[in-house]
């Protein structure tokens, strides 16, 4: 087994430092508390970047405690650490929320999470960890060399390769390539369903409801996304895997929701509706107006596209609801 | 066999120039967006005369140039261009603004003749100065394009040279211009290119540090002859403020604002580590009225240019300082999330000698950082600045520090002379009325005693008028007179409670921002004693271990409740998202009212049956906050009902679609209204007309629960019908159907 992963949490609240032991112990990684109220940030910054680079940086985006003239937010301490370790995940934790911090700070940190959910992000928090952990020692010198790392399905090279930003494609050397890399993967292939589905997506291009997923989740096992930044709270799937393993287990001819309906244990129970009409067969998941984050299976024709998400080559069009006429 | 090929007509030039540039502005706007995009700092734009008196358009920029290859290759060849590959300018890495391969056409559009005058590097890719450098020099005779001639038939003369050390750069030469070019076209042109010109520098990651842009606009002919847009653009604001370090080392500012005039002040304190320092802004707003100049500014370009390029840098000896200006170095938007009013030592007491101010208070109009645009410069005398190693920002110093206090007690400073002006404007035209009624009576009034007065003073006067009538008219007038004054003095009296408790809801507002900051710190702390908890469970045998389990179950419920809540709270906040109208469905919004009453639901067993909304009904173009307003204040009046009437307490939600609206009926087996009351609930204060409602609800209701429903504002139903009135729609009581006591009728498109 290979040696702990390690974790320093830089603080201007000394309280946190309970937190700290207890997220140390739920992730089983060494972790490192810098009280930066009683000592001087400075002085702890320097401290750090003397030592070994550590595998996640935990940091507070407000440090109004601190007596430094220089960092009064953790998004200006991750861009000084990022000068020293431009592949160091910095991660912010904070009573805050995401939406109150300026869009320049915010993409300063690779994720923020409120502290008050804290205990919600375990894994994402060992899974960028790892990911960046891969990413150093592994370093991509090739578009290959990243495709391989998502453990991409061969016959998607080429449309992946099309996508891919051009931070991705050139300069290898680039000290920001691994922080694009993560970017990239975590906010638009695993965010976006297009490539990968998640639950709702995957059940619904079945045929059934989400909560039936897991009647069939076996079949398709090794459609599962288990590259760069897989988070096992979140489980991800290949849809096009998805596709062929349908076809494989069911020789009927049909649309995926048709088929995916003669899977074994399968009932008629388990079929999914259109949330808008109560039709059968939805073939589209949509959320249901601007405001609301929840998400359903819908019919094509009873959706409209979203406003606010912009339209990407080669992922699904995120749709919602359409008003009753 | 023979074959056959296509030819071109040279009309296509001219009906492409047309078709694809609608007017000259356009076209103008297109060409310094093509400098923009070669990298060009600086672009003169010159309507002028040549010797033989005719108008002439000239275009000069230092951008990168083209190669006599490039010309020959792109902007010879129709229907390409070398933008289409890139969406960024090759040298600061600036986002390409141009529309793409137009810029031939924008030429013919302006004029029958062009002179293309161009030096450029081999490969295009670098600006300034430059070793070898290829000069190339093209005439474009437009007219001889004449419809009929083969556009390939048509040579137009062109020579290179090699020069050393050379500059980079494109002219244009544009004659025999066809338009006439009005002052409205100019203006309009202004504000287009003032977009390009609110570039005042901005560094991108793999480019070299972009130094921003000008547009030097020569129009003789027209009003104000030789313009620098971008100074044009920061005196077009609400305010232009200049400051600067004296001798002494105080702070002399100035401004020359709207409705203020000019102003000076000199700070009593010292700035001993600062000198040769010197700061100039616009103060922007986005409002047609607070606006010196529109002709340079709107909305519609403002609202590109803030976001994008607002805020106040810094330049050090001439060089732009990063990234002071991106962020907000001098914690303006900080100081107005922390609801920071109260100015400090001597500019509170300036405000207080403000008339009109309340000066603890005049803080309140601070703008966001991006509203006030300008620079401060550091000159070369400056002391205690000392760049950081990765050039980003100063190392921290006295001088540092000092200076960040200079430049905000100059925006404070005008930030209380703006609180004083938007005083002003709101008193003003009530302040004229009263003075003109002053007049009529000559006597002093206090201003809540107005509408008294004059009602008092018509009532005199038209006693007196009235004697000379016969007696008959006289009373009959004298009655219905009585009757009006009555009407407009309850009225007034009642507009002043509403008011009156307005002002108190407006400051629960502030509260409520507050405490929903206090609950998520406590929120942390509930998620941190849960997880130690959980920590400590593992170490414990299996039964104890799942009744801490259970313990730390109801702290994850207490948590989620509390975070559903907050998030009905921060629809009064800030957030951008939330504060655009757009869909919302009904159904999910009404089970999250639900939510927010549960406790007393439970309590009380009252059953709310929303089973009769159709998922599909969505109010379109209305705010989140709008429909939680009229979803809280109609079921919190349904349930105080039901508890007061004490029989089987349901509340039914049902919505259809009728003629393009949706309908909302909300039934309840509450108290029930008399039909004579319909109209006069929705009147503020009379929530409660047959005085029924409270009265019984004291006797069923737990004392602590009073608090959670409210003893009712009585301006609950008056907002809810002000909101759905906004939205085109209508909002009335109906007699309800069988079984049910009350019944409201919503609808909204």
């Amino acid at each position: 087994m290979s040696k702990k992963l390690k974790f320093i949490w830089i603080d201007d609240n000394p309280k946190r430092k309970g937190e700290s032991v207890n997220l140390k112990n739920r992730l089983g990684v060494s972790l490192e508390f810098k009280d930066v109220k009683n000592n001087d940030l400075t002085e702890t910054l320097k401290d750090i970047i003397r030592n070994s680079e550590p595998d996640m940086i935990i940091i507070d985006h407000k440090l109004e405690e601190v007596e430094s003239g220089v960092f009064k937010t953790g998004s200006s301490v991750a861009a000084f650490i990022r000068e020293k370790w431009p592949g160091c995940p910095i991660v912010c934790v904070s009573a805050i929320d995401k939406k109150d911090v300026d869009s320049p700070q915010r993409i300063l940190y690779e994720e923020m999470f409120p502290f008050s959910k804290i205990s919600e992000f375990n894994t994402v928090l060992l899974s960028i960890a790892k990911s960046f952990g891969k990413l150093k020692n592994d370093r991509p010198q090739r578009i290959e060399d990243i495709l391989k790392l998502l453990k991409a399905p061969k016959d998607q090279y080429e449309k992946l390769t099309a996508i891919m930003p051009k931070e991705l494609k050139e300069n290898y050397d680039d000290t920001g390539l691994l922080t694009e890399i993560s970017h990239w993967v975590r906010k638009i292939l695993i965010e976006r369903p297009g490539f990968l589905y998640d639950k709702l997506w995957a059940a619904t291009l079945l045929g059934i409801k989400e909560s039936s997923f897991e009647k069939v989740e076996n079949v398709f096992k090794t459609a599962k996304y288990n590259g760069l930044f897989v988070d096992s709270s979140n489980d991800r799937w290949w849809k096009n895997k998805l596709l062929a393993i349908l076809s494989a287990n069911v020789s009927e001819r049909g649309l995926p929701w048709e088929k995916g309906r003669k899977l074994p244990k399968i009932t008629k129970s388990d079929f999914s509706k259109c949330y808008s009409s109560k039709e059968d067969y939805p073939e589209t998941v949509a959320y249901i107006d601007e405001t609301s984050p929840k998400r359903v299976a819908m019919k094509l024709n009873y959706t409209v596209p979203h406003p606010r998400f912009e339209d990407l080559l080669f992922f699904e069009e995120i749709r919602m609801m359409k008003p009753a006429e | 066999m023979q074959y056959l090929t296509f030819t071109v007509d040279s009309a296509l030039l001219r009906e492409l120039g047309e078709k694809l540039v609608e007017t000259v502005h356009l076209a103008l706007v297109e060409l310094v967006k093509n400098c923009y995009d070669a990298d060009a700092t600086e672009v003169q734009i010159l309507f002028d005369t040549d010797n033989n008196g005719k108008s002439e358009i000239k275009i000069i920029d230092n951008g990168t140039g083209m190669s006599f290859q490039a010309i020959k290759d792109y902007w010879m060849r129709i229907a390409t261009t070398n933008k289409i590959d890139r969406d960024v300018s090759s040298v600061f890495g600036r986002p390409l603004t141009g529309a793409k391969g137009i810029g031939r056409f924008c030429c013919r559009r302006l004029g029958g003749h062009l002179t293309l005058i161009t030096s450029g590097t081999k490969n295009g890719r670098a600006v300034g100065k430059q070793r070898d450098v290829e000069k190339t020099e093209v005439e474009f005779p437009w007219t001889a394009f004449e419809p009929g001639k083969d556009v390939t038939s048509i040579k137009c003369k062109g020579e290179k040279k090699f020069i050393e050390n050379a500059h980079t750069g494109t002219i244009l030469i544009i004659k025999d211009i066809e338009e006439e070019w009005s002052t409205r076209g100019l203006n309009w042109l202004k504000r287009q290119l003032a977009v390009l010109a609110a570039n005042r520098g901005k560094k991108r990651e793999g480019y070299k540090d972009d130094p921003g842009f000008s547009v030097r606009l020569t129009a003789p002919d027209f009003e104000g002859g030789v313009r620098d847009l971008r100074e044009d653009f920061i005196n077009a604001g609400w305010a232009t403020v200049k400051a600067y370090i004296n001798n002494k080392h105080h702070a002399v500012c100035e401004i020359n604002a709207l409705g203020i005039g000019r102003k000076t002040i000199t700070s009593q304190s010292a700035y001993p580590a600062l000198k040769d320092i010197s700061l100039k802004l616009g103060i922007i707003v986005e409002d047609r009225d607070q606006m010196r100049d529109t002709s340079v500014l709107s909305l519609g370009t403002l609202q590109q240019i803030l976001p994008e390029w607002g805020g106040v840098q810094v330049k050090y000896r001439g060089f732009r300082v990063f990234p002071y200006g991106d962020d907000d170095w001098l914690e303006i938007n900080h100081d107005r999330g922390l609801r920071k009013t109260t100015p400090k030592d001597e500019l509170l007491m300036f405000a207080e000698s403000l008339r009109g101010v309340d000066a603890s208070r005049s803080l309140l109009n601070m703008l966001s950082m991006r509203s006030y645009v300008g620079n401060v410069e550091i000159g070369d005398d400056a002391e205690g600045f000392e760049m950081k190693l990765n050039r980003e920002g100063f190392i921290a110093s006295e001088s540092v520090s000092q200076l960040k206090d200079f430049v905000r007690f100059a925006i404070d400073w005008s930030t209380i002379l703006r609180d004083y002006y938007i005083r002003q404007q709101s008193q003003y035209d009530s302040l004229v009325a009263k003075n003109e009624f002053e007049g009529v009576i000559s006597e002093k009034l206090e201003v809540g005693r107005v509408v008294e007065a004059a009602v008092d003073y018509l009532e005199r006067e038209v006693k007196t008028i009235s004697k000379s009538l016969p007696v008959e008219e006289r009373k009959a007038i004298e009655s219905t007179f009585l009757k009006a004054t009555d009407a407009i003095r309850k009225h007034n009296l009642s507009n002043r409670l509403e008011l009156a408790h307005l002002r108190v809801v407006a400051s629960t507002s502030t509260l409520l921002l507050i405490f929903s900051h206090e609950v998520k710190s406590l929120l942390g702390v509930l998620e941190q004693s849960k997880n130690s908890l959980l920590d400590i469970a593992n170490t414990l045998s299996l039964k104890q271990k799942k009744t801490v389990e259970e313990i730390t179950d109801s702290f994850s419920d207490l948590k989620e409740r509390l975070h559903e809540l907050l998030e009905l709270t921060s629809l009064v906040g800030t957030d951008q998202r939330k504060a655009k109208p757009g869909q919302v469905a009904l159904k999910d919004k009404v089970i999250k009212v639900e939510k927010v009453f549960e406790l007393i639901i439970n309590k009380y067993e009252i059953r709310i049956d929303a089973d009769g909304i159709p998922n599909n009904i969505v109010i379109k173009n209305i705010l989140e906050a709008e429909l939680y307003s009229i979803l809280l204040n109609i079921i919190s009046n349904a349930i105080k009902s039901v508890i007061a009437a004490g029989k089987n307490r349901i509340i039914q939600i049902s919505a259809s679609r009728v003629d393009g609206y949706n309908m909302i009926n909300i039934r309840d087996t509450g108290l029930g209204l008399e039909p004579s009351r319909f109209d006069e609930v929705f009147i503020p204060f009379i929530s409660d007309p047959e005085g029924k409602l409270y009265q019984s609800l004291e006797k069923r209701l737990n004392p602590e629960d009073k608090l959670i429903i409210g003893s009712g504002s009585g301006l609950g139903l008056g907002i809810v019908k002000e909101i759905i009135d906004a939205h085109n729609g209508s909002v009335r009581f109906i007699k309800p159907k069988t079984g049910w006591s009350t019944e409201i009728e919503i609808k909204l498109p």
